[in-house]
């Protein structure tokens, strides 16, 4: 299915996000569920009374910076947030819990990070989350933001005749030397990918895709920009960069192929958290209706909660419909790494 | 004091009104100073021969693995190449253009000096994507309009190669060598000068037996530093060389430091590897300088050296000069500058319906962390500069003039961390400070301490290459007239060495606002800086953001050189 690109050309990002938060603050229209204010008001004043909370995100600068503006502003509590690559927030996490000096209330954080800080986590049951469907709960953390592997390419160049439909297209010869991929070493979803084509397509895969050359990339911006650039004509992808890329006005358009990974933010209360009350209810806010909201409108990503509305990047339900999720094992894919990384050498060097 | 003692007995030029305290308080400080540089090393190994955390059992297997691991040699061999290639360009560029600047009669020298300095100001990234923005073999401006000339798909240029990095490292590296060489060509004795040219001399010969040789401490700190950095730099080889797909150490250290799960012991090893480099490259440079006393220029007679004519040379190498200065900083910062005002970045897209100013509204105006993260870098800058200036002075003074009894290890010391990648460095202070309880953890102190940690090197590199231009007669006269020591270093010295100093101290306040993998990991919320600000933008925003930050961090940087090279104009006249 070809992603649905914003028809408002004049939309952005910012705007979105700013509308965004606007939305969210008029609820009435959203059909925002009763049980948004039940959020215990001792814990509300128990929370203004810390005044703060410190937030360890592995979100981009726009989400985690608009939820956090959202969380203030509702509640009058300080957010500080500390936004790093996941691999840095689980260095510092381990860092400051192996000293006994915690700082961070609350997290914010995709897998495979997310495993690996699970033992820090406290068990925490906000009373929002309750329309969550239960799949994407644990009694540690909530999923409340998801987003998939794509094929993303620069629409001046790749023509409707030529797109690549699924991931085997990347073989074609046609795009040797011109296309790009994110680098396992540095981009741990990656590996997720990784495991996934070797599933469906043989262990041949990754050796054709490494004789094709594809170009790496550290991060899922830089390869939007090169892809835009002209440096490359497509690349393997996540479904945000591309809406978030065509949304600047730039020529960029992307494909979902029918089988795809899920990758997704989750988040969570620290066991050790300074300002206890105050993560907990940032940790509610995060999973209501209202904070998938903001954060989902901002990063163009899935929401879970059924009330949310953030329809740039569609809805699940739909999505699963047409397509295969593949939703990895990352306690696997962690013990596997040596290997799958191996493998990768082997054959994209 | 038995130290001090021994240094009045063993060296008469400190004069025998040497005291004792003065002694102690600098042998105090030089052994602070070679704790907070050795200590996060330490670390460092320790995490190379641990399983995991530090105080974890026991084990070779990173070091193993490091010899084992074929990516481990591909990256050593690439490293090597990447550095004696980048470390020769900008040391024919520097050299080049700070002769030419400060010794000929070269058209608009004072311009060309400025233009020189100019790349330090622009972030590495202004300089990747500028070039890459240029000579990309699909995408580069360069590439796409020798196709329009020559017909078909013509690769004229391709940065996606070996000399593409190493192009664009030598043009990032060569300030650094100017600002190292510039002084000593500005403040040359004539004397010897005048003796070569009185004897016959050509100017060829007279440029390469005698004005060169004299400049030999600067021209060895400046390759030490080069080699030094380009073998340890990060930004162009995780960019650029990632693309290309060329692995060079300090990618493979940022690969094992962010790849899961985690293997910062293998990192550890690979960076104990760029120690060694750093410390076999210091031991060298030493054996190569030799004794301080044969290099002292600066005697007590007046300067003003005279002006090499170029001749008809004068402006085909103003031409050259001006072509250098128009790749290393003024190309990028113009697609950069570009860059900001546009909706999205691509070649074909400056047209004016892309134009915009809300990258300036969303990053000056709605980014929460900017203007917190402007305020610590400048204050950082500023102080941690300041700091490693008067370090760095107290420091050479005890190696080059005190020869304390520990002044070989104070020598060696100091330039440990120069081959400590940031990354490892800030490991290693981060596994000190969080240990100590109400410590400096999580404030602006210990990113404070870690800039002055990372760039106490360079500081000494300037200074001892300025101190050993001094001659010791005018400190000797100094002391004799009966002026203390610090009262001597004050009148004497500081005033000698203004140029070194302000050129130092310069480098350190622009390095420090853009340094990032030192304090990735020190920094916390409350603490964010510029640069910190900017690799978050540059992980998860797009170019036009992203050159609006660089643009204010490369103006924030250049307020305090505008300043200073008027103050330094002034008073060279």
């Amino acid at each position: 299915m070809k992603t649905k690109l914003p028809t408002l050309s004049m939309s952005t990002r910012r705007s979105l996000l700013q509308a965004g938060a606007v939305v969210a603050g008029a609820a009435p229209f959203l059909r925002i569920p009763a049980s948004l204010a039940a959020s215990d008001p001792q814990m509300i004043e128990a929370a203004k009374k810390e005044g703060a909370v410190s937030l360890y995100s592995s979100a981009s600068t726009g989400p985690s910076n608009a939820i956090a503006e959202a969380f203030k502003r509702k509640y009058g509590v300080n957010v500080t947030v500390y936004r790093a690559g996941s691999s840095d927030v689980v260095t510092r996490v381990r860092s400051e819990e192996g000293a006994n000096r915690p700082q961070a209330d609350v997290l914010i954080i995709e897998e495979p990070g997310l495993s690996l800080l699970v033992p820090f986590l406290a068990s925490f049951d906000p009373p929002e989350r309750a329309a969550i469907p239960a799949e994407y709960k644990t009694p540690v953390h909530t999923l409340i933001r998801m987003y998939m592997s794509q094929i993303g390419w620069n629409t001046n160049v790749v023509k409707a005749d030529i797109a690549p439909k699924d991931w085997k297209d990347l073989l074609n010869p046609r795009w040797k030397g011109r296309f790009g991929s994110l680098d396992p070493h540095i981009t741990a979803t990656t590996l997720a990918w990784q495991v996934m084509v070797n599933r469906l397509y043989g262990p041949d895969f990754l050796q054709q895709f490494g004789a094709n050359q594809p170009k790496l990339y550290a991060s899922t911006n830089a390869m939007s920009q090169a892809i835009v650039s002209g440096e490359i004509d497509l690349g393997v992808t996540n479904s945000f960069g591309v809406i978030q890329m065509a949304e600047t006005g730039a020529p960029m358009a992307g494909i979902t192929p029918k089988d795809t990974v899920l990758f997704g933010g989750n988040v969570g209360v620290f066991a050790k958290a300074p300002h206890p009350n105050a993560a907990r209810l940032f940790c509610d806010f995060a999973c209501s209706a209202e904070g998938q909201t903001v954060i989902n409108v901002a990063g163009a990503t899935i929401p879970t909660h059924p009330q949310a509305s953030a329809p740039q990047a569609g809805n699940l339900a739909e999505l699963s419909r047409i397509h295969n999720f593949s939703q990895p094992d990352y306690k696997q894919i962690i013990a596997d790494t040596p290997r799958l990384l191996a493998e990768w050498e082997k054959y994209v060097k | 004091m038995t130290a001090s003692s021994r240094a009045a007995a063993a060296g008469p030029q400190v004069g025998r009104r040497s005291l004792g305290w003065e002694h102690a308080l600098f042998s105090t400080i030089a052994a602070a100073a070679v704790v907070m540089v050795s200590y996060p090393v330490l670390l460092v190994f320790l995490r190379s021969v641990s399983t995991e955390d530090i105080g974890s059992p026991l084990t070779l297997e990173w070091l193993q693995a490091l010899a084992d691991s074929g990516r481990s040699r591909e990256a050593l061999v690439n490293t090597a190449i990447y550095t004696v290639g980048s470390s020769t360009l900008a040391m024919v560029l520097g050299v080049g253009l700070s002769f030419l600047s400060t010794r000929t009669d070269i058209p608009g020298s004072r311009l060309l000096g400025l233009m020189a300095v100019l790349p330090i100001l622009v972030p590495p990234f202004i300089l990747v994507v500028g070039w890459v923005a240029l000579a990309d073999p699909n995408a580069g401006l360069i590439n796409i309009a020798a196709s329009a000339v020559l017909g078909g798909r013509t690769v004229a240029v391709n940065i996606n190669t070996m000399a593409g990095l190493i192009w664009m490292t030598g043009l990032f590296l060569t300030p650094y060598v100017y600002l190292l060489v510039s002084a000593g060509f500005r403040n040359s004795d004539p004397a010897m000068e005048e003796a070569a040219r009185v004897c016959g001399a050509s100017r060829l010969r007279l440029l390469m037996t005698v004005i060169l040789p004299v400049q030999r401490p600067a021209l060895l700190a400046a390759l030490l530093l080069v080699v030094i950095m380009s073998a340890g730099d990060f930004i162009i080889p995780s960019t650029v060389g990632l693309k290309a797909r060329i692995y060079m150490l300090p990618s493979l250290i940022w690969q094992n430091s962010s790849s899961f799960p985690t293997r910062p012991g293998l990192a550890a090893a690979q960076s104990l590897v760029l120690v060694v480099i750093g410390l076999v490259c210091i031991y060298f440079q030493r054996r190569a300088l030799g004794r301080g006393g044969r290099y002292t220029l600066l005697g007590g007679k007046g300067a003003g050296a005279s002006l090499f004519p170029l001749g008809p040379l004068r402006y085909p190498l103003a031409a050259i000069a001006l072509v250098f200065t128009l790749c290393s900083s003024v190309l990028p910062i113009l697609s950069v500058s570009a860059m900001a005002f546009m909706r999205f970045w691509a070649p074909y897209a400056m047209k004016p319906e892309n134009l915009t100013l809300r990258n300036f509204r969303y990053m000056l105006f709605e980014y929460p962390q900017v203007w917190p993260s402007a305020q610590h870098s400048l204050l950082l800058g500023t102080l941690g500069a300041t700091l490693c200036i008067l370090l760095a002075i107290t420091l050479a003074w005890y190696v080059i003039r005190m020869q304390g009894r520990f002044s070989r290890l104070v020598e060696y010391a100091m330039v440990i961390p120069l081959g400590v990648p940031g990354i490892a460095l800030g490991v290693g202070i981060l596994s000190l400070w969080i240990l100590v309880p109400g410590g400096i953890y999580g404030t602006l102190w210990i990113l404070l301490l870690a800039y002055v940690t990372a760039h106490i090197p360079v500081a000494i590199q300037f200074v001892s290459s300025a101190i050993h231009r001094i001659h010791t007669d005018l400190e000797d006269a100094s002391r004799i007239s009966g002026r203390s020591l610090l009262g001597t270093l004050r009148r004497i010295n500081l005033p000698l060495m203004r140029p070194a100093l302000i050129g130092a101290w310069l480098l350190i306040y622009v390095v420090i606002l853009r340094e990032i993998s030192l304090v990735i990991l020190l920094y916390n919320p409350n603490t964010i800086v510029l640069s910190v600000g900017l690799m978050d933008v540059w992980g998860s925003g797009f170019y036009p953001e992203l050159a609006v930050y660089s643009l204010l961090l490369m103006v924030l940087g250049l307020i305090p050189v505008m300043l200073l090279f008027r103050f330094a104009k002034f008073s060279a006249e």
